[in-house]
């Protein structure tokens, strides 16, 4: 038989047995051996697997000074030559599960395999990342052994390197990804079966959970148009001829700014349109069906709008992924208000 | 109305391409001359070719426009394939004859331009491999009809020219087997059943933009129609044509006459459900009130029917999707609970949102996973269409080598991930 698996369990100065608030300034140290609850944890490991040494440091320091702390408590957890690192459980206690997602991070960058426990609203949860497992503890201490048993079963997979399924096969918590399965049953099948539970009032889980779109409340309208300097912006995919900065047609991230200076229109041949979601015959044609410079360039001469922005910004918003397109937005927004640009125009595609 | 389909099943698990038709042992021996000449009859295509693949055949299928199931109304009120091979009498009733397993696949290219939405985007059939799993007819015999367009030919034009040829292939095929008995016959009708049973409608949305992004009813595309109600059985029929070449996202013509969803709740017809029947409605409004239009119609519709409940399956993207969640949205806000099947748009493991949009009312949803996997496509003994081919995001690539690509890059990717149960899950 091969030897046991090594062990490392990270504690904070509580559950270490220091004491509490009090000693939260307790710096990173380590024993050998299982300490505090590790007692329990060697237990439960049984005969494939032994604590074999605990790092441990005071909340309040770790909140303080982060960086060093992580360093200090990877430099001897690595003493330790450890196969697993299992980090807490920290519960619902914030500083603690901070802690243990830094200590958790840091370790697996290192290649040690690692895994956390904490309360699904411990802020150390988000903090734990996308790589990192955590498996459910409940709010308070009461559930020691449950929450050290899930650790120690996902932990002891981590470090055999076997393959882990998804957080419902394997109970951790969801950490934001998702990944392709085959399912046991056809897919027309599931709907059905969702759809009688639905209707008879029984218990149901989507296989979806959709995270709340953020409510965007519309910007009051500009004071004075007269007055106004406003900009074109498009996610139209509008480029020169030949695309010189290589935006795909769907499924982009990129974006650029272009020039509306010194024209008056736009005629055929100055924008073609690259996006593979609509039909580009005619604003290809004429760009200005468009992005309109020709009818903004009106409203200038008038002294409807102060002025046209020189600058036009844009991009490919075909397949675009959520939290691209919002990066996107957000850099315009700042480029457009250090212009000083106080309306823009977003034609749809 | 009651309206009962009996689906005479020929299986066919080989093609031969010969000279003269045959039927024997589930193999299936086409006269490639006669179907030549069915498909030039009408002088709007320059040639046509035909080749034959059968699932785990070291074959790759290229330049695929559509797959089509050879169906034959023995007897019965209207044609198989109403509106395109004959008048557009109501199907569903009577005889059918089905050469079951297989397909005809047209496989072409285009003249024309291309721009934006009204392009072809490549698709390509793995037979074997790893890939076979990611598109659709992989696991039917298929025989290949290449087409090549007639000199100065619009892509509209061409395209028309395809689609009835290839109709035309697949039918006279199964109406060569009239007079045969079939190896087996499934009925397919909507019987009364007990009234205490939760009734459930099927919402089926199809996808119409433009030409190369259509999709068809007795002949007739989708553009400006409402939402309406269609039987099952007129779907099995052939009454629903696809025409959608955004290749990920399209269904084929066999999936609109094999939708998986007909068959669950035929299945459950009486057993645990009442199969009240089934609306069809278009995405891809052109703006939000149309889309909420159509919604609202769905949902009446659904109403009507007195449904307890319906399931929805979609085809499409982006766009669509709107129309899709504002229909889940309009049936909750009508009393009928709603379980909609949807594919997601985050990459695997990326984080990224899962969906273009949505509404709270969908709190019971089926997914389909995620696209953006790349697969090992291993080199092939043949090609079939084109051998080099350009792929969606521009690149080009001699398709008979091993080479890469996207799951998205396989033909009608979106239903071969309901056929074979694809899920996503958390991680």
């Amino acid at each position: 038989m091969s030897a046991k698996l090594r062990v490392v369990h990270y504690l904070n100065q509580f559950f270490a047995g220091l004491g509490g608030e009090e000693r939260s300034a307790h710096p990173v140290s380590a024993r050998p051996g299982p300490v505090g609850p590790g007692v329990l944890l060697d237990k439960i490991l049984g005969e494939d697997a032994q604590v074999v040494g605990t790092v441990f440091a005071g909340d309040g320091l770790f909140a303080e000074n982060e960086e060093e702390c992580v360093a200090e408590a990877l430099a001897r957890t690595k003493e330790f030559a450890p196969d697993l690192l299992i980090a807490g459980p920290a519960f619902n206690a914030g500083r603690y599960g901070l802690a243990c997602a830094a200590v958790c991070r840091a370790a697996q960058e290192a290649g040690v395999p690692v895994v956390t426990a904490m309360h699904p609203e411990n802020p150390g949860f988000p903090a734990a990342g996308t790589s990192v497992h955590t498996v459910p503890a409940a709010d308070s201490a009461v559930d020691m052994e449950e929450a050290l048993e899930a650790a120690a079963r996902l932990g002891l997979r981590l470090a055999r390197g076997e393959e882990i399924g998804s957080a419902e096969d394997e109970g951790y918590l969801p950490r934001g990804i998702r990944f392709n399965e085959i399912a046991e049953l056809p897919t027309s099948r599931r709907a059905v079966d969702m759809l009688l539970r639905k209707i008879k009032g029984e218990p149901y889980q989507t296989e979806l959970d959709v995270p709340a779109l953020e409510e965007i409340a519309p910007p009051e309208p500009v004071s004075d148009l007269k007055e106004a300097r406003i900009a074109i912006v498009s996610e139209g995919g509008m480029v020169p001829p030949g695309n010189p900065d290589r935006f795909a047609g769907s499924r982009n991230g990129n974006w650029a700014v272009y020039s509306f200076e010194g024209k008056d229109a736009l005629p055929n041949g100055t924008f073609i349109s690259i996006h593979g979601g609509f039909n580009t015959v005619f604003v290809n044609e004429e760009p200005d069906r468009m992005l309109a410079v020709d009818a903004f360039r009106k409203l200038e001469g008038e002294g409807e709008i102060a002025e046209l922005h020189d600058d036009f910004l844009s991009t490919c918003g075909n397949g675009g992924a959520y939290d691209e397109m919002d990066g996107i937005g957000r850099a315009w927004a700042a480029e457009l208000r250090k212009a000083g640009v106080e309306g823009v125009v977003l034609p749809a595609t | 109305m009651s309206m009962r389909l009996e689906m005479g099943l020929f299986p066919v698990s080989k093609i031969i391409v010969g000279k003269r038709f045959a039927y024997k042992d589930e193999t299936l021996t086409v006269d490639a001359d006669e179907l030549c000449e069915l498909a030039l009859e009408d002088g709007d295509l320059k040639d046509v070719r035909f080749d034959a693949a059968s699932p785990g055949d070291s074959a790759r299928i290229t330049n695929v426009l559509d797959a089509v199931e050879p169906l034959y109304k023995v007897s019965g009120r209207s044609c198989a394939y109403p509106g395109f091979l004959g008048p557009a009498k109501t199907a569903g009733e009577g005889r059918t004859h089905k050469l079951a397993g297989m397909c005809v696949i047209s496989s072409t290219h285009f003249l024309g331009p291309m721009t934006g939405i009204m392009s072809f985007r490549e698709g390509i059939i793995d037979m074997c491999g790893p890939g076979a799993a990611h598109c659709t007819n992989s696991e039917t015999a298929n025989l290949v009809a290449c087409y090549d367009p007639l000199e100065g030919a619009s892509n509209e034009a061409h395209d028309d020219a395809v689609r009835l040829a290839t109709l035309k292939i697949a039918s006279r095929l199964a109406e060569r087997t009239k007079d045969m008995a079939p190896v087996q016959v499934e009925t397919f009708e909507i019987g009364d059943v007990d009234p205490a049973l939760p009734r459930v409608v099927y919402v089926d949305q199809v996808m119409h933009q433009a030409s190369m992004v259509q999709t068809f009813m007795y002949g007739r595309n989708l553009g400006d129609s409402l939402p309406t109600l269609i039987h099952p059985n007129e779907m099995l029929d052939g009454a629903v044509v696809g025409a959608n070449y955004k290749t990920q996202q399209k269904a084929p013509t066999y999936l609109h006459c094999n939708k998986p969803l007909i068959y669950e709740l035929y299945r459950r017809h009486g057993v645990d459900l009442n199969f009240a029947g089934m609306i069809i409605t278009r995405g891809h409004h052109d703006n939000q009130a149309l889309k909420e239009r159509s919604a609202q119609y769905v949902a009446k519709l659904a109403a009507l029917l007195k449904a307890d409940g319906a399931v929805l399956a979609f085809e499409g993207g982006g766009n669509s999707t709107v129309d899709y969640w504002l229909t889940v949205q309009a049936l909750e806000q009508m009393g009928v609970r709603a379980v909609p099947i949807i594919y997601e748009v985050g990459r695997p493991g990326s984080g990224e949102f899962p969906l273009v949009f949505h509404v709270p009312e969908a709190d019971a949803v089926i997914s389909k996973g995620m696209q953006g996997e790349r697969i090992a496509a291993p080199a092939v003994e043949r090609v079939i269409g084109a051998e080099v081919v350009d792929f969606y995001n521009g690149r080009s690539c001699n398709v008979r080598e091993a080479f890469t690509l996207s799951d998205s890059d396989y033909y009608a990717n979106e239903w071969a991930r309901d056929i074979n149960n694809m899920v996503g899950k958390d991680y």
